[in-house]
């Protein structure tokens, strides 16, 4: 049960990465690289925990991945709030 | 360690929530409201493992855990779609 | 006060309902006169619109809400009636504003709509500044 619903946590965080990717494509604006790589690294981590396949979040690894992934949430944050203003709200 | 980390991951979901819900309070938009609330489920499935690693290690919660996040990234990407297929619909 | 930004309800009014300085215009020139109904000849006559043009958008205020529609049904008449008080009072900040900053307000109404990207992205602007330039 737990294994469906993280295996599909995989492909859900894949596709949202995706989509982020897209959105950066459209936009030019790197927060969403960064949006796109966190929730592709999300899916990672998750793949992963599914294959070491006992809970093992704790693990090591996992969770410094797991903290890479909202570091660079946290990157795009702060650098949305450097950047300038994009030409289009001027 | 891993419980800080855990921590800090749930103050930065939960940071992301409450930006998404002011923005959409300021001006309503159907994927500004989906995604609070995949980054509120991503801050209670942080919320959670810290439980479940430091309050109640004999409890398993994997479940719980595991379900929370599906239904986080769910709601993202279900307005992610809803959005791409024509939700830009004001005026 | 003079430094007020266009309060929330402005803009979203402004971007869900104003889609052209004209048809401010129309709704303002009800608002000023809500003592009497406006025929669509005599707001024409007034605002140097055609006919039609302002027969059709006095219509699109009564399916919005803030005009009602007296008179016979080959002769209507139109009335300022905002449905609710919050709506009449973001009407009323409007039409200051515009008589105040009219090239804000002009601004506002033909600024583009932002992408739903960029509106996620805008979401995470911690600084509340003004959103629109002016």
């Amino acid at each position: 049960m737990t294994e469906a619903l993280q295996g599909g946590a995989v492909v859900a965080a894949a596709a949202i990465a995706l989509f982020f990717w897209r959105f950066h494509r459209q936009t030019g604006d790197r927060f969403f690289a960064l949006f796109a790589t966190a929730f592709a690294i999300f899916a990672v981590n998750r793949g992963v925990l599914l294959a070491l396949d006992d809970d093992s979040e704790a693990r090591t690894l996992v969770y410094l991945v797991r903290a890479a992934a909202f570091g660079l949430i946290i990157v795009a944050i702060v650098d949305k709030n450097r950047a300038p203003r994009s030409a289009r709200d001027g | 360690m891993a419980t800080a980390v855990y921590v800090l991951c749930a103050v930065a979901s939960t940071a992301c929530a409450v930006l998404l819900l002011r923005a959409h309070r300021r001006a309503p938009a159907s994927l500004l409201l989906w995604s609070f609330g995949c980054f509120a489920l991503l801050a209670l499935n942080n919320v959670l493992l810290v439980v479940d690693l430091e309050v109640v290690p004999d409890t398993d919660l994997s479940a719980l855990r595991a379900g929370s996040a599906l239904a986080g990234l769910l709601l993202l990407l279900g307005g992610l779609i809803v959005d791409a297929t024509g939700g830009q619909r004001r005026r | 006060m003079p430094n007020d930004p266009l309060s929330p309800d402005v803009r979203r009014f402004v971007a869900d309902v104003i889609r052209s300085v004209n048809e401010l215009e129309l709704l303002l020139l009800l608002r000023e006169h809500q003592d009497r109904a406006w025929t669509p000849q005599e707001a024409s006559a007034r605002l140097y619109q055609s006919e039609g043009w302002v027969a059709g958008h006095l219509e699109a205020l009564v399916v919005l809400g803030l005009a009602a529609r007296e008179g016979a049904h080959d002769a209507p008449a139109y009335r300022y009636a905002p449905g609710d008080e919050r709506t009449r009072r973001t009407i009323d900040a409007l039409a200051e504003a515009f008589a105040r900053r009219r090239t804000r307000v002009i601004a506002l109404i033909y600024r583009p709509e932002p992408s739903s990207a960029e509106r996620f992205a805008d979401a995470f602007r911690l600084r509340r500044d003004d959103e629109d330039d002016a």
